[in-house]
């Protein structure tokens, strides 16, 4: 089945960050994992340390790979969910759930169909 | 264990998108043997499409409104990502750097939050 990234954007303005109280984004967050598990389409999802937490490699035309502190660049991805659904309409509808739970934008991409090797189930 | 997102960063905007298994055969074999070397303790790898494949969904008033398109414009954006297992930030980094040398281009290192 294809999979699917569901990409939380972090933005600053975002009803999520206008909460004084995040427990009931966590719980329905927890309850909505569980859903995913119950439907069979559960892959992966967790939050983000902050992007401050980042190293970035670049690969040079001389073929070293140079190491700098940071993302790289600005972003706002905070978190992420791996589904495996049987269709695009049905992985929308899980982001539609995934933006609404936790209370902030998403992004919805599909992986390419040869990818995983070595996650448990996933064609 | 701390889990730890890469990010491979790509140019959509200057260089096409990597999948062709036979353009890139060399690009497909690094990878490959630095995800058989490593493979116990990857949880998830795996190349998106293009960002014209994405839907984005705004949140607005509690309801989450759909629209074809990626979130950002920038030139540069995730073109696959791997979820990878290690013992210590040193250890990642040093994975992220091997990463980086197998696709040869940019690879964000940056860790998951704890259970």
């Amino acid at each position: 089945m294809p999979l699917f990234l569901i990409a939380a954007q972090d933005r600053a303005d975002s009803p999520f960050n206008k909460l004084a109280d995040h427990q009931p984004v966590w719980q329905e967050l927890t309850e909505l994992d569980d859903e995913l598990r119950a439907a069979g389409a559960f892959v992966f999802s967790r939050g983000l340390q902050p992007p401050d937490a980042a190293v970035t490699f670049r690969a040079e035309d001389s073929g070293e790979v140079v190491a700098s502190a940071g993302p790289y660049a600005p972003t706002t991805l905070g978190g992420m969910w791996i589904i495996d659904v049987a269709d695009e309409a049905t992985a929308r509808e899980w982001a539609r759930r995934c933006a609404a739970a936790h209370r902030c934008d998403v992004e919805l991409r599909p992986f390419q169909p040869h990818v995983s090797d070595y996650v448990e189930g996933a064609s | 264990m701390t889990q730890y997102l890469f990010s491979v960063v790509h140019d959509y905007v200057n260089n096409p998108p990597i999948a062709d298994p036979v353009a890139d055969a060399a690009m497909y074999e690094r990878v490959g043997a630095f995800n058989e070397s490593i493979k116990d303790q990857i949880v998830f790898m795996g190349g998106l499409h293009a960002p014209d494949a994405a839907t984005t969904c705004n949140i607005a008033n509690g309801e989450a409104i759909a629209t074809d398109g990626p979130y950002t414009e920038s030139k540069e954006i995730i073109g696959g990502l791997w979820v990878i297992e290690a013992a210590t930030h040193d250890e990642a980094v040093e994975l992220g750097k091997r990463a980086s040398e197998a696709c040869g281009g940019m690879v964000e290192v940056r860790p998951f939050q704890g259970v």
